[in-house]
């Protein structure tokens, strides 16, 4: 009798579901693909990458990607939760080209352009048109956004719609705005060449703005 | 004839017969009962080829100025560094859809992709998957971009999308839906905000409007049949 009962209960314990006891879930995903996690040490994958029955508790979680600078952190599993996580990965610092470099460019006003040279320095971006009459200089620490645009339109409904390539290097700077795009002027400059040259010169604002908020954020100091 | 095997004839005599019987009833009974409680065997889910098309892989940011005779626009784009958001909005409807049972999704590869993006446009002849494609049917998940209206107080992130779900054997489109999901309780940022330090706060919101939208492509799914 004792052996009757002491199958059926061992078929019935094993009949039940399996339920993970303490156990959680872990999603990463990163900025760009195919990072690799680590785990307390031990590689799971790449992202992005779901990590079943992970026990509950802390853990430390490691992501690496050649270019790019380790991000580590600890991270807290619930059992029968599913944690999110989604890491911005920091690049490792390339070296800057020689400062300062010039371009041929154009500048947009409200109605026409100009034409003139753009010099990136260390420390600001400078424009001297080519009749010495439109002449500035917009530090880094005075701008405010960096982005692509053909500029501001006026009307009743939206501005003209076009690809991110034919677009200008946009500076949005204290007081106001500004429009360049790195031409020749030559009529037989290929589209293509200015393209690649405007997009040259966004990265390279881009980067050194970024620079300049880095270190404003790491001196403390306020915009 | 004598049992060869005394000691054990003499556990299993008659006596313990009884006991033996209800044993193995049991036994049968405890292997066989998980067995009969399973449903009777369903057909086979449909496999459903998924395919993803970002049109615009930079994010779009619409400044908007109401003036008393005119308004004043600007469309900017910020390109995305390191931000392969075509692959993240892949991963996240793919991770979304996973939920439905209905069927068998499966993410087109880049090999399929190039099959698959004559079915975009509707002006393109259909049916031109070719038979080593295992899939019964398409499910076109065509993303228009991602961007940002903002003016003075009103700043609305959020993605467009149409989704179309084709018939692979007859090329039939069964249902076709648009999709537009705004960010919940998105209150605004600075454009510095938004793109210091790597693009950091931007592409965090992205992620979380990326996962919003796979949300509600995943209902709209849900409300039509396959």
């Amino acid at each position: 009798m004792r052996v009757i009962v002491g199958v059926m209960a061992c078929l019935l314990l094993a009949s039940l579901p399996c339920a993970a006891q303490g156990q959680g879930t872990l999603r990463v995903k990163s900025d760009i693909t195919a990072v690799e996690v680590f785990l307390d040490g031990v590689s799971r994958g790449t992202t992005p990458v779901t990590i079943p029955q992970v026990p509950a508790g802390t853990h430390r979680l490691t992501l690496a990607k050649g270019g790019y600078k380790d991000h580590v952190q600890q991270v807290e599993i619930g059992a029968g939760t599913t944690a999110k996580l989604f890491i911005v990965m920091k690049k490792e610092e390339e070296p800057l080209p020689p400062l300062p470099v010039k371009y041929p460019g154009l500048h947009r006003h409200a109605l026409s352009f100009c034409a003139g040279e753009i010099t990136v320095t260390s420390e600001a971006l400078e424009y001297r048109g080519k009749d010495g009459k439109d002449v500035f200089r917009i530090p880094y620490t005075k701008m405010h956004a960096v982005s692509r645009s053909i500029g501001a339109s006026t009307g009743m409904f939206g501005g003209p719609l076009t690809t991110v390539d034919l677009m200008g290097l946009r500076i949005d700077a204290e007081g106001r705005s500004y429009t360049f795009w790195v031409s020749t002027e030559d009529p037989s400059e290929a589209d293509y060449e200015m393209q690649a040259r405007t997009k040259q010169l966004y990265e390279l604002v881009n980067r050194l703005w970024n620079q300049a908020l880095a270190e404003r954020k790491a001196s403390g100091k306020k915009s | 004839m004598a049992s060869r095997f005394p000691s054990l004839s003499a556990k299993c005599g008659s006596d313990r017969r009884p006991f033996r019987t209800v044993f193995c009833i049991v036994l049968v009974m405890a292997v066989c009962a998980p067995l009969l409680a399973q449903q009777p065997t369903a057909p086979a889910a449909p496999q459903v080829l998924v395919a993803v098309k970002l049109r615009d892989p930079n994010f779009r940011i619409l400044h908007i100025k109401f003036r008393a005779f005119y308004n004043k626009f600007e469309n900017n784009v910020v390109p995305l560094t390191d931000y392969d958001l075509a692959a993240s909005a892949s991963d996240e409807i793919m991770n979304a859809l996973s939920g439905d049972a209905r069927a068998r999704w499966r993410l087109a590869t880049t090999d399929e992709k190039m099959y698959t993006e004559s079915y975009f446009d509707e002006k393109t002849a259909q049916g031109n998957l070719p038979a080593s494609i295992a899939a019964d049917r398409l499910l076109l998940v065509d993303i228009g971009g991602f961007s940002l209206s903002t003016h003075s107080t009103a700043h609305r992130m959020f993605a467009v999308g149409a989704l179309k779900m084709i018939d692979r054997p007859s090329g039939r489109i069964l249902w076709k839906k648009g999709v537009v999901h705004k960010l919940e309780g998105y209150k605004g940022h600075t454009d510095e905000e938004l793109l210091a330090d790597n693009q950091k706060m931007l592409k965090e919101l992205l992620n979380k409007l990326i996962e919003e939208f796979s949300v509600e492509i995943k209902k709209k799914v849900a409300e039509n049949p396959i």
